[in-house]
């Protein structure tokens, strides 16, 4: 009998735990997908440089993200409050390419799940690039898939000063009072573009590349809330974007060895925003 | 000759941090229901114009689209769920009264949450042609209708 019983709780708490986190699907035009989707494409692990270069490279990646504006903080989650979203201007990624032919580069980027500008974020990216025409120091044609997977945590719906705000002021009232929120973003992203590179322009200058490419996007939202009552606000919300994005950028080899990529990338709806990056070569060139 | 190519890489990166910018196209805050204008339909059904106003401005992201601890469970994303979390539910916030009581909108929580402008949390109070209109579909026995 007891085992009965403790079978009827497991299949209870079972659903119960089912429906508590029942994903909520978004219109691809909300205000939350959208705002997710300019995240997830400021977060796009692009080409960030020429695919050229030693054998071996490790480097670090800057993205430069422009802060929301209040306005736009404000027209999640129907307008209750601000969302927290700008805890950093600029996002540093770690990437590690390898050239094992010369027609063929391997890419990964990555970030370990440590505390930073107030969040825990932890990304992984990978990339793959293949050229299908033209040779090295002559325009070439590649096609190149990357993945994203990132999971971000931090205050984003109810940051410590949104806890504090007086609940009788508009816009902290869902806040007001309760706990610090611990929420998840957790972006995935397939992409495919077709990159052409170019000749160095002059002798020792820099390279160019441009890319053009698709996207699809499964972002999802954990909140995670407790109000003012102690009771438990716990939302998953999904939406599926799907985006083409165009970059261009150049690669310059200043001193033996030393790599710096400058890029401009722009995703339509989403943003446009400059990366640099800054890497260290070895071992023989392909 | 380097210092010169640093110098144009720095004033380079400068240069593309000013093209850097958002494109968000965002839609405006939820309004329905709250312009003065507004007139209570005498007789309202539910499908038509209760739901309307619920689906437009309760069952949005963050409020009543999915269950969770903090709404009492409350979802009102279509009509028949609606009617079955409302009519004759006792409130979530404050038992024993129930959300609508049919026929009776002066004992209904749901028509005494709206008066108070307590709800809706997000955009603008609703209007009082509005809540006119859900309190005469509460009035006239809060009809599957």
């Amino acid at each position: 009998m007891m085992r009965h019983r403790a079978v009827v709780v497991a299949i209870v708490a079972g659903v119960c735990a089912g429906a508590a986190f029942a994903a909520v699907p978004l219109d691809d035009d909300s205000n939350e997908a959208q705002i997710m989707g300019y995240y997830d494409a400021a977060l796009a692990f692009t080409p960030l440089g020429a695919p050229e270069g030693a054998l071996f490279q490790a480097g670090i990646d800057l993205t430069y993200v422009p802060g929301l504006s209040e306005e736009d903080r404000q027209t999640t989650f129907a307008g209750t409050k601000l969302e927290n979203t700008n805890f950093t201007s600029v996002v540093p990624r770690p990437r590690l390419r390898y050239r094992p032919h010369p027609d063929w580069l391997l890419e990964t980027g990555f970030f370990p799940k440590v505390e930073v500008f107030g969040v825990k974020p932890q990304m992984l990216a990978l990339g793959t690039a293949w050229r299908f025409a033209g040779r090295e120091d002559d325009p070439s044609w590649w096609v190149r898939a990357h993945y994203f997977r990132g999971d971000i945590e931090g205050p984003i719906t109810c940051s410590e000063d949104a806890v504090k705000d007086d609940p009788n002021q508009v816009p902290s009232t869902v806040c007001a009072g309760g706990q610090v929120s611990s929420d998840r973003f957790r972006p995935e992203t397939y992409g495919v573009e077709v990159m052409v590179s170019g000749a160095h322009l002059g002798r020792g200058g820099p390279a160019w590349y441009g890319s053009a490419g698709y996207s699809h996007e499964r972002l999802q939202f954990d909140t995670h809330f407790v109000n003012y009552a102690g009771l438990l606000d716990d939302q998953v919300l999904v939406a599926r974007l799907d985006r083409g994005a165009v970059s261009g950028g150049v690669s310059w080899e200043p001193w033996r060895g030393l790599r710096v990529d400058g890029e401009i990338y722009y995703a339509p709806e989403a943003l446009a925003t400059v990366r640099l990056a800054v890497a260290w070569g070895w071992g023989k060139k392909p | 000759m380097t210092g010169h190519r640093a110098l144009v890489g720095v004033l380079g990166v400068l240069a593309l941090g000013l093209f850097a910018c958002t494109d968000l196209k965002l839609n405006p805050l939820p309004t329905v229901g709250s312009s003065p204008g507004d007139v209570p339909v005498a007789q309202p059904s539910l499908r038509t114009d209760v739901q309307p106003i619920f689906t437009a401005r309760c069952a949005i992201v963050g409020c009543h689209i999915a269950a969770t601890e903090a709404n009492y469970g409350l979802v009102l994303t279509d009509a028949t769920t609606s009617r079955n979390n409302i009519v004759n539910v006792p409130s979530g916030k404050y038992p024993p009264f129930l959300r609508v009581v049919p026929g009776n909108s002066v004992s209904s929580v749901l028509a005494a949450m709206i008066d108070d402008q307590e709800m809706p949390k997000a955009g603008p109070p609703l209007s009082q042609g509005t809540i006119d209109t859900i309190k005469n579909w509460i009035d006239q026995g809060a009809q599957d209708n």
